[in-house]
């Protein structure tokens, strides 16, 4: 039914690319441009001060063979497999606890919010003292609670990751305001019928709020593996990787042969690989959700 | 009223015009003003002292005008980089951060300086300068830099906690046969104490946070070959030499005897905890320090008495430590090369240099200034004018610049062996054990910074 446009329409059309295009502009500049760069800079030795020399898939084969590539992998993997769905539980439980009807909810809610606010470097910083194994207030309750002498935290080789784990918790706010508005959005009707039924609050929680929540919890788990991946800011400021390479992040690697060793080529591939990674857990994640998110616009058509 | 319309718009005609010759006027000067660029480090210490001496060389010069470039200390190579490869790099420009004056060099980035040096030798007095700092500014030969700020390797004590442990002050006689790393040791022993008596020492006697080719030094041996620190890209370390693996493999060991032996140092981590609460001498946690001086920059806590003392011999008849010189270069395509010049001249003359010493407490790399060093750090020292110049005479007679400043690819190779030392500081593994996968994965990464960058 395409009729030829008015002039108006026309006039209207040349707006809208007016009115758009300080962001087509600045997404060709600024970042389509680096990305392509990027892609052709990982065929390349580049150490950006000297022309890039074209050396084909050397800086991919060398991936393979590079013990701190696979160790950097082996450090995200293991943050981000435990962090990610721990994380989800954490926020969940607290969004569950905070949609009560008590007393100074607003006061909760604000109070779960507020860590989410402070910058990662300021948070990092206040998590060097709290995992301080001297003064720490961590190690002095795990004393003065349970006697357990706490270990050396950022200085372990075991609990380095541990440690940071436990500090991704701190960020969790954002992910429990979602929550709340997912659970928000739940029609208190179906708890109504439920209760008709006979069902108690587990049978609640497991069938209606949890599917219900489903797309929500599909969004947080992408963004949550996304951001696990680029982990960055906790490394580079408390640990430089360490000890031992330990906590050498994947995202610090690449930062470390871009901006420390210069080796841009090199940083480029790195950087390609991981957004296969992403790019790949992503669409794994989409692929499977038809088999656990419920989205009740699809049931009613 | 046509009129009057008429009379406004010869007034706005005359007024576009004028505009318009005022700023060709303004544009002509400014363009008869060399602008010239430098580029350094946000440190609050060096900032404002910087900014002083811009704006006193532009109210000097009237025809030059500096202007400086401020970035974090982590965005600084990557900053000169980038406006490199941009075309418009900084006129001036340092080893602010990890890339030293030789890396700079190989990648043909800095000026030679040896025909303006030559051109105004009256004026700079060359030989004023430590022999040693010009030779950390030589690459193969020509000098790529003149020194701005110095620093020198000495053992920085707190003279309190020898007193209350009723010992000597260390020697400030470098050449004293006498002082021993075992001595040292002994000395530190003494130093270590459990102050509230909860069973866990909190005053440790000794901090050694020499670099792992500064102790190979100190132990007699070398990690680098000889030409590496004239500027030619190592092609492999130097420890396949039996005298340099085993002095290197003794100085780890001793190193870590320190902590898990001797029980004079800090572990990594409580090391951690002293560095958190400020500059670990300062704490008045540690009874000595070997390091740069910048353990005593800035103001000294009044409540403890400081002094400076010689590094001790670890093997007899040895002794190299490390000074660090920071020259200012100037970048090959620089569009005001004679412009810059004058600045960096300006920077190592003897006036600023004071004014700098004056407002930072460091030494200068001018010997002519040593006993205005000497006459402003006495008075926060326990050390007598006599003994200070016999510290600094040692620091910098037997002293090789700072290897980070004159080997190729230093801070890739640094990480490497930072990290792969880290098991042997956490008591983890053995020093052969680290030293030979070290000794392999350094090699290693040699090998990627020569592909990088040498063709």
């Amino acid at each position: 039914m395409k009729t030829r446009m008015s002039p108006m329409a026309k006039k209207e059309e040349l707006y809208f690319y007016l009115f758009i295009s300080p962001w087509i502009i600045g997404f060709l500049v600024f970042t389509a441009g680096p990305i392509l760069a990027s892609l052709f800079f990982s065929f390349c030795n580049y150490d950006v001060v000297t022309p890039p020399n074209w050396i084909g898939l050397q800086n991919y084969k060398r991936l393979f063979s590079d013990p701190l590539f696979w160790q950097s992998l082996k450090v995200t993997s293991y943050f981000s497999l435990i962090s990610v769905p721990l994380g989800i539980i954490l926020s969940l439980i607290i969004a569950l606890l905070l949609n009560q009807n008590i007393k100074g909810l607003t006061w909760f809610r604000t109070i779960y919010y507020m860590p989410s606010v402070i910058s990662g470097v300021a948070v990092a910083l206040l998590w060097m003292w709290i995992f301080n194994p001297e003064f720490g207030i961590l190690n002095f309750l795990l004393w003065e609670l349970f006697r357990i002498h706490g270990p050396a935290w950022l200085m372990s080789e075991e609990w380095v990751v541990p440690a940071l784990i436990i500090m991704s918790f701190w960020g969790i706010g954002g992910d429990i305001v979602i929550y709340l508005a997912g659970l928000q959005g739940i029609p208190t009707e179906l708890y109504e019928a439920a209760e008709i039924d006979g069902a108690n609050s587990f049978n609640k929680f497991l069938n209606i709020t949890i599917p219900m929540m489903s797309p929500v919890l599909l969004f947080t788990l992408i963004m949550g593996i996304i951001g696990s991946f680029q982990v960055f800011t906790q490394a580079y400021v408390m640990t430089r990787g360490g000890p031992h390479y330990a906590s050498l992040f994947y995202v610090l690697y690449i930062y470390q042969n871009a901006f420390q060793f210069f080796s841009m080529g090199y940083a480029s591939a790195l950087s390609w690989i991981l957004f296969i990674i992403i790019l790949a857990l992503t669409f794994m994640i989409f692929k499977s959700s038809p088999l656990w998110v419920y989205y009740e616009s699809t049931r009613e058509r | 009223m046509i009129k009057g319309l008429k009379s406004r718009q010869v007034i706005a005609v005359l007024a576009v015009f004028t505009l318009i010759f005022s700023s060709v006027v303004v544009s002509i000067s400014y363009a008869q003003k060399a602008k010239v660029t430098i580029l350094w480090r946000d440190d609050p210490d060096e900032v404002p002292v910087l900014d002083g001496f811009i704006k006193d060389f532009n109210n000097t010069h009237p025809d030059i005008t500096v202007e400086a470039i401020i970035v974090p200390y982590e965005e600084y190579d990557p900053k000169l980089f980038s406006m490199w490869a941009a075309g418009t790099p900084p006129d001036i420009f340092w080893c602010a951060a990890e890339s030293g004056y030789v890396d700079h060099a190989i990648r043909d980035m800095n000026l030679t300086l040896d025909t303006l040096i030559n051109r105004d030798k009256d004026i700079l007095n060359v030989k004023d300068f430590y022999p040693a700092a010009i030779e950390g500014a030589t690459f193969r030969g020509n000098i790529k830099g003149l020194p701005f700020a110095q620093a020198y390797t000495a053992i920085f004590y707190n003279a309190t906690l020898f007193d209350n442990a009723g010992i000597k002050y260390p020697t400030t006689n470098w050449a004293d046969k006498s002082w021993t790393w075992d001595k040292l040791v002994e000395v530190a022993k003494k130093l270590t104490r459990d102050i509230n008596g909860d069973g866990k020492i909190d005053q440790y006697g000794l901090l050694d946070t020499r670099d792992l080719f500064e102790i190979a030094w100190a132990w007699g041996g070398d990690m680098f070959d000889p030409d590496v620190y004239k500027g030619y890209p190592p092609k492999k370390l130097a420890l396949d030499k039996p005298g340099n693996y085993n002095a290197l493999l003794t100085a780890l060991q001793k190193r870590a005897n320190l902590v898990y032996k001797d029980m004079v140092s800090p572990t990594p981590a409580t090391e951690q905890v002293i560095e958190q609460m400020g500059p670990p001498l300062k704490t008045g946690r540690l009874g000595m320090v070997i390091s740069g001086d910048w353990s005593i920059w800035g103001a000294m806590p009044k409540n403890y008495k400081w002094g400076i003392g010689a590094v001790p011999y670890s093997v007899p008849n040895v002794k190299k430590v490390c000074l660090y010189t920071d020259p200012m270069e100037i970048a090959r395509t620089s569009k005001h090369p004679n412009e810059a010049w004058e600045f960096i001249k300006y920077l190592s003359s003897p006036s600023v240099q004071k004014t700098l010493m004056e407002k930072t407490s460091r030494i200068s790399s001018r010997q002519s200034l040593r006993k205005d060093y000497i006459e402003k750090i006495s008075s926060s020292v326990v050390n007598t004018k006599q003994e200070l110049e016999q510290v600094l005479s040692g620091a910098f007679k037997y002293c090789q610049e700072d290897a980070e400043h004159t080997v190729f690819g230093f801070y890739k190779l640094q990480s490497v062996w930072t990290s792969e030392t880290d098991p042997l500081w956490l008591g983890k593994k053995g020093a052969k054990e680290v030293l030979d996968t070290m000794i392999q994965k350094v090699n290693q990464a040699i090998e990627e910074n020569l592909k990088n960058v040498v063709k």
